[in-house]
């Protein structure tokens, strides 16, 4: 399975290999379209990558959970379930609409990394003074909608793991903020449309709002990277409603390979 | 005077020429060293160079689907399949229905092949009757839709011993019902209550005749199909 996104450069790249799979599809004497070489796996090494409508499960409902999706920051592609219990994925998408995120770890019971390798772990980055630009009180509607700048300078802001590594998360997920729980969450979900009580909850309603908190990711091979989600909705909308396609995922990370904490890392790759 | 004795003895003694005799040089096609590594901790296999056999013993609780493995071997001898080979459907591997050999090659071309064996030492799994009176089976009716909308399911209850409830955000009991043509069909889903009590959801009317229908359970590494069958009736 291709990654959806990475960097421009490779951007570039995908799109010249597309544009030999094309011209060889028109050729005549194709000898077996069957037989394309497999996309060859691009280093990534320790920068910041953007990934663009990461497509997790988009026929999900809101009764059953969603198919799991793994993706590994290592090697910034999604990987394979049959792999669950190997240390080639770091965070997974998963339950309803993909909404929790799960560490890859192999002594944590809940992780569906469970009784593999994984020596992952997450922790959730909160700011006071960002968060009280677009929220108030816990379980409680955003006030306003964060605005895009605020995610980058949440992201920007974490240079380093700031807790130590017995804090992490490793037996359970990071969730919807205090909903069906009272933890802090990656996003708010407005179950009734109460964000906009002059629009009708057919099209506001069951809306989740990302929020600009950074998660620490400890990778299921022991380095450290900073993500930062933006939308669970196709294009990542600013301001989405029910006519968005829920279950595309658009996020940026920064990963850093030597194995240090050191995550003040703002250079994309060449 | 007999001290002097004693040590001309001991001095006649050393000077006896011994032989010394080399053990046998080892054979050049060995496995060496067999670890799984894809565990939390790597779990290392006993080699047998007598029966040929390489035996781990994989703690059933992490319910490893695949195995990651490296393993050593002879001095430049080489093994097939090679280290650092997946074994993909692992669960088949326990059950013996798939059978793993490696062979390694010494430098001559002599060639020595192993067996290997996975022990997981999971429970034994029980799972009681359904229906207790063989002459008049348990009957349930498939699920449906109310009003041709609203999903109505119905929960078949399985009681046994050593079930196990969800790991990894993923059930680790499938149920199957299979009709008397052998035709096999899923249950919609499996709610892992307790290790001694699970529900299997019906699939619907129209995905499941009604009929006779004998029920598998598979739990990780082991399998049992309840003698017994159930009898499958269309809703109301």
């Amino acid at each position: 399975m291709s990654t959806p996104i990475t960097s421009p450069n490779v951007w570039a790249i995908r799109l010249i290999l597309a544009a030999t799979v094309i011209m060889a599809a028109c050729s005549d004497d194709d000898p077996d379209p069957e037989a394309e070489e497999p996309e060859p796996d691009i280093e990534v090494t320790s920068g910041v990558y953007t990934v663009v409508n990461l497509p997790a499960d988009s026929t999900a409902n809101s009764i059953n959970n969603a198919t799991p999706l793994y993706y590994s920051l290592e090697d910034n592609k999604i990987i394979p379930a049959s792999q669950k219990q190997t240390a080639n994925w770091d965070i997974a998408f998963l339950g309803i609409y993909n909404s929790s995120i799960a560490p890859n770890n192999g002594k944590g019971q809940f992780s569906p990394g469970y009784g593999g390798p994984g020596k992952g772990g997450l922790y959730l980055v909160k700011y006071d003074d960002i968060d009280k630009q677009y929220y108030d009180t816990p379980g409680k509607p955003l006030t306003k909608l964060p605005e895009r700048a605020l995610f980058d300078e949440a992201f920007t802001r974490t240079t380093t793991v700031p807790v130590t590594d017995d804090k992490f998360i490793t037996a359970r997920y990071i969730d919807l903020d205090h909903f069906n729980s009272g933890t802090d969450g990656w996003a708010y979900y407005d179950f009734y449309g109460q964000m906009y009580p002059d629009r009708p909850s057919s099209e506001k309603g069951h809306i989740c709002y990302a929020m600009p908190r950074p998660i620490i990711v400890r990778t299921a091979k022991g380095n450290y990277a900073k993500v930062i989600l933006y939308s669970m909705y196709k294009g990542a909308p600013t301001d989405p409603d029910r006519s968005h396609k829920a279950g595309f995922i658009t996020l940026k990370f920064a990963i850093q390979k030597n194995g240090t904490k050191n995550l003040n890392i703002t250079e994309t790759p060449k | 005077m007999l001290i002097a004795i004693a040590c001309t003895g001991t001095l006649l003694t050393g000077c006896t020429e011994t032989e010394t005799i080399e053990p046998p040089a080892q054979p050049a096609n060995r496995i060496l060293t067999y670890t799984v590594v894809n565990t939390p901790d790597p779990v290392h296999g006993a080699v047998n160079d007598n029966d040929s056999t390489i035996t781990v013993y994989l703690p059933y609780y992490y319910y490893l689907s695949l195995m990651q493995t490296e393993l050593t071997v002879s001095e430049g001898a080489t093994v097939t399949p090679d280290s650092g080979t997946t074994l993909d459907d692992l669960v088949r591997v326990i059950k013996g229905d798939t059978v793993i050999r490696y062979t390694v090659t010494d430098t001559k071309g002599k060639k020595k092949t192993y067996t290997l064996h996975v022990e997981t030492q999971q429970p034994a799994l029980e799972i009681d009757e359904i229906t207790t009176d063989a002459a008049a089976p348990k009957e349930f009716a498939s699920s449906y839709l109310y009003q041709e909308k609203y999903e109505v399911y119905t929960a078949v209850p399985i009681t046994g011993k050593n079930l196990f409830k969800n790991i990894g955000n993923q059930t680790q009991v499938t149920v199957t019902f299979i009709n008397e043509q052998g035709t096999e069909i899923s249950a919609v889903d499996v709610n892992v209550y307790s290790t001694t009590s699970i529900t299997a959801i019906l699939p619907f009317h129209w995905q499941m005749a009604p009929g006779l229908y004998r029920v598998r359970v598979e739990c990780y590494s082991h399998t049992i199909t309840i003698k017994n069958p159930i009898r499958i009736k269309s809703p109301q």
